[in-house]
């Protein structure tokens, strides 16, 4: 990994105002703070119109209009990162694969006799490297968001932050999970991820997660608290959610639900589960009490 | 007698109607591939079905089918004893206007389709196909606008002053407002909140209970199978697989078959289910685990305790055959587009209507043999023919002068240039065919680069152009999905002028609004891949010409050559 800034990125006390259609004034953001660090990862999630998008455009350096407040870009840099959208449509410029990636390589000003080899060495750690002439049309619409993110992280040297607003929305399950494998990786090579989505299943519990709700952050912690909350001390009967997601105004997914229904019911304690495993192991306890019982 | 037969059609309406698909291979449940047949699936009124299967395998395109929003091929649909398409007496497929009466369709983000300055206006749009009475209407009215938490002081509301939530709503309202029997819903909920989703929920419910059939597909699986009586798996090869929800939850691997992942929760539902919980309560969390609690243990647990996991991450298919390139690609751009000018150039000197006749000959050996099919500009073709026609008859109306409307020698001498330059176009629309736009643009940006440096105007106006073309494409996708909304929700398949006329107003405005969305994602995308500032690109490739080249523009000269030659006879 090449030596970066270890600089956070920080908002302070940034709002965003802007106009609707009909010319009336509209807050966007209000007084935002938030601070990033070098290679963190960052889920954002919140209602359709709760800022979620100005927020993430505002943090990948894009020029936004009637911004006001303190934003320091830290590890960041000056300049604009990487920002991948969710229709694939709007954002692939050439034909296939290896056009976009050239045609990003070309703009950031590689040299032409190295835009070959460094289109190569994206291509594969996009898994494309079989479909990279092959054009969109053939490919699905996951694997065409791979390219997206192939693009977008090469035309930055050594991307310090990437911009992934809702890219998995229009995914399913497998095509989900190819893109997730892919922006893991980038992850793991130090790359900071800010990750937008409304795909609440796709949450790690030990991941940070910044809701917004009507332009505010509104719950700013692990994934595992903001889809439980703390449920220490709060009477069954209390008709209020405990979980923040419910109170973010979003729909808690199917095992979130269960996890909170158990706990109601008091068969389950915190932490509760969130990932696939940790379900598993919860199933394999409750058998494994239920047989020395039996016993 | 018009007042009998608007009873009738009324009468028909409230009547619930099944759902019938044929021509598809289908199977039930737990039959084997063998048992397929092609006849015969029959969705009953009073139940909803949920459309399932992996990205791409056209779950979209199948709803459209159903809604003959598409050419319907093998596939023929009927609402009842209302089959969707017909034959004239040409022999041509016609859509059947009693048969588009018997849905509602909602496309994926529907509410991109609201062109209306209020929302009663909407909903009157939606009803306006039906004969109904100014009270039903009302009452319809706001009965959707119940379904979708609002009351009637929102009937005078601007779609165009609202949150994206809020124009969903409205979207989805137009539809709930439908008197007809069957609903077919795509990705209703993408994008809604939590309350959102119970109020649609809800609302589907009451849908159903009413006795119409409702059609959906959602990547909300947990949501949509809770609401759903029967699920239909769309496999890649196009058959489908019709089950009961408690099949999918015995045997969630059906999933897999199609090519999906089967989704954690569903691994839960089904283990849970193996564990004694009955499906009805499988399908709701909390239902679910007021069942599991009592047989658990009685004193809580934790998730400290160890045990052993495995994850299996499954790889996503490739494509199998390799990609396909059309052979013009071999050849320099500039080649191509020198042969293209010189063949214009010589298309252009054709003077009379036989040498005319001969560059058609031309044009159409050429676009034959080398395999170029130009179906993609249909419609740009045949709106440019029209036009020709139509500008010409103008011009020659009323100029004849012994009695004749038109005069023939003047319509043809108007005629002949539009043609000429018709033939022109044909080639032209055939190049972004054969030749990606980005290629195009290289090859441009190397013609005006002097040394080793070009001209920041030349290049940025060549980036536009080029991009221009790489999304022509895109634009006229856009164009057709706001036409099929149009269909949809219009329901009249009539080709007169004043249908026309209305057509493109209602088409028009969401299209120019959804181009403005496209055009601030694409500057975005633009923006982010460092287009636009300061910067100057490279050329990874610099292209050269080869001896195939030479031959090849060389060919058009003599073509042009030929033309002009037998032009000038």
């Amino acid at each position: 990994m090449k030596k970066r800034s270890a600089e956070r990125m920080t908002l302070k006390d940034v709002s965003v105002y802007g106009e609707n259609e009909l010319d009336e004034a509209q807050v966007r953001l209000e007084n935002i703070t938030l601070s990033i660090s070098a290679g963190e990862w960052l889920n954002v999630v919140g209602v359709n119109g709760s800022g979620k998008s100005t927020l993430v455009r505002l943090l990948a350096g894009l020029h936004t209009f009637g911004a006001v407040g303190e934003l320091e870009r830290g590890f960041a840099g000056e300049r604009g990162s990487p920002i991948v959208l969710q229709q694939p449509k709007a954002q692939l410029f050439g034909e296939t694969p290896r056009e976009e990636i050239v045609f990003a390589l070309e703009w950031r000003g590689i040299e032409g006799q190295e835009i070959a080899a460094q289109a190569e060495r994206a291509l594969e750690r996009a898994g494309l490297s079989e479909l990279a002439d092959e054009p969109w049309s053939r490919l699905s619409g996951g694997q065409q968001q791979l390219a997206a993110i192939a693009a977008a992280t090469a035309s930055v040297a050594d991307a310090a932050l990437v911009v992934l607003d809702e890219v998995t929305s229009m995914l399913d399950e497998s095509n989900r999970d190819s893109v997730l494998r892919m922006v893991r990786g980038l992850h793991r090579e130090g790359t900071a991820i800010v990750w937008v989505t409304q795909r609440l299943e796709e949450l790690v519990p030990e991941a940070r997660v910044v809701a917004l709700r009507e332009g505010t952050v509104f719950f700013d912690g692990r994934a595992r608290d903001f889809l439980y909350g703390e449920a220490v001390g709060v009477p069954a009967a209390d008709p209020s959610p405990v979980s923040p997601c419910l109170r973010a105004g979003l729909r808690l997914p199917y095992l979130a639900t269960l996890a909170i229904e158990l706990r109601k019911l008091g068969k389950l304690n915190d932490p509760l589960p969130v990932t696939s495993e940790e379900w598993r192991k919860v199933m394999g306890n409750a058998a494994d009490k239920e047989n020395k019982r039996a016993i | 007698m018009p007042r009998t037969k608007k009873t009738k059609e009324r009468y028909k309406l409230s009547q619930p109607v099944p759902l019938l698909l044929d021509g598809i291979r289908w199977r039930l449940g737990d039959e084997s591939e063998n048992a397929a047949r092609t006849s015969g699936l029959k969705l009953e009124p009073g139940t909803v079905t949920v459309l399932m299967g992996p990205n791409g395998v056209g779950k979209t395109t199948l709803l459209e089918k159903l809604a003959g929003l598409r050419p319907a091929e093998k596939l023929q649909v009927s609402y009842g004893s209302e089959s969707l398409w017909t034959q004239s007496w040409t022999g041509k497929a016609r859509l059947n206007e009693n048969a588009l009466l018997q849905y509602g369709y909602a496309c994926q983000s529907a509410e991109d389709g609201l062109f209306a300055r209020s929302v009663g206006e909407e909903m009157n749009y939606s009803l306006r196909p039906y004969p109904l009475s100014v009270e039903e209407r009302s009452e319809k009215t706001s009965t959707a606008m119940k379904a979708v938490g609002w009351d009637d002081s929102w009937v005078e509301r601007d779609p165009y002053r609202m949150s994206g939530g809020e124009r969903r709503r409205t979207a989805l309202a137009s539809v709930f407002v439908s008197p007809a029997p069957w609903l077919l819903l795509d990705e209703p909920t993408a994008g809604l909140d939590g309350a959102g989703h119970e109020d649609v929920a809800s609302q589907l419910r009451k849908i159903k209970s009413s006795g119409k059939g409702i059609v959906l597909v959602s990547h909300d699986s947990d949501w949509a199978l809770a609401l759903a009586d029967q699920v239909l798996l769309l496999h890649s090869d196009g058959s489908l697989r019709l089950c009961s929800r408690e099949q999918l939850l015995e045997h969630p691997q059906w999933l897999e078959e199609t090519g999906m992942t089967v989704p954690e929760w569903l691994q839960m539902a089904h283990l849970l289910w193996s564990n004694g919980v009955s499906p009805e309560q499988a399908w709701h969390p909390a239902h679910a685990a007021a069942a599991i609690a009592a047989s658990w243990p009685p004193d809580s647990l934790d998730l400290a305790v160890a045990g052993s996991a495995d994850f299996t991450v499954k790889q996503m298919p490739k494509s199998a055959d390799r990609g396909w390139k059309h052979r013009l690609a071999g050849f320099d751009p500039r080649s191509v587009w020198l042969a293209y000018v010189c063949l214009s150039t010589g298309l252009l000197f054709l003077g009379d209507w036989i040498s005319l006749a001969v560059g058609a000959g031309v044009v159409a050996s050429l676009l034959v043999g080398g395999h170029i099919s130009l179906k993609r500009w249909q419609g740009l073709i045949v709106n440019y023919a029209m036009f020709s026609i139509f500008a010409s008859l103008l011009f020659a109306w009323g100029t004849g002068g012994n009695g004749a409307i038109v005069e023939w020698g003047a319509f043809a001498e108007m005629l002949f240039p539009f043609l000429r330059t018709m033939l022109v176009l044909l080639l032209g629309l055939a190049i972004p065919l054969v030749m990606s736009p980005l290629a195009l643009r290289r090859s441009l940006e190397q013609l005006v680069t002097i040394k080793g440096r070009s001209l920041r105007g030349a290049r940025r106006l060549i980036l536009i152009v080029t991009l221009m073309m790489r999304f022509v494409p895109v634009l006229l996708e856009l164009w057709e999905r706001f036409v099929r909304i149009f269909l949809a929700r219009g329901k009249t398949a009539s080709r007169n002028p004043i249908a026309f006329g209305r057509k493109l107003r209602d088409v028009a405005i969401p299209f120019l609004l959804a181009l403005f969305r496209l055009g601030d994602e694409v500057s975005l995308a633009l923006e982010s891949r460092g287009v636009g500032e300061d910067s100057r690109p490279t050329h990874s490739v610099k292209m050269s010409w080869r001896l195939r080249d030479y031959g090849f523009v060389a060919f058009a000269i003599a073509l042009a050559v030929g033309l002009w030659g037998f032009a000038n006879r």
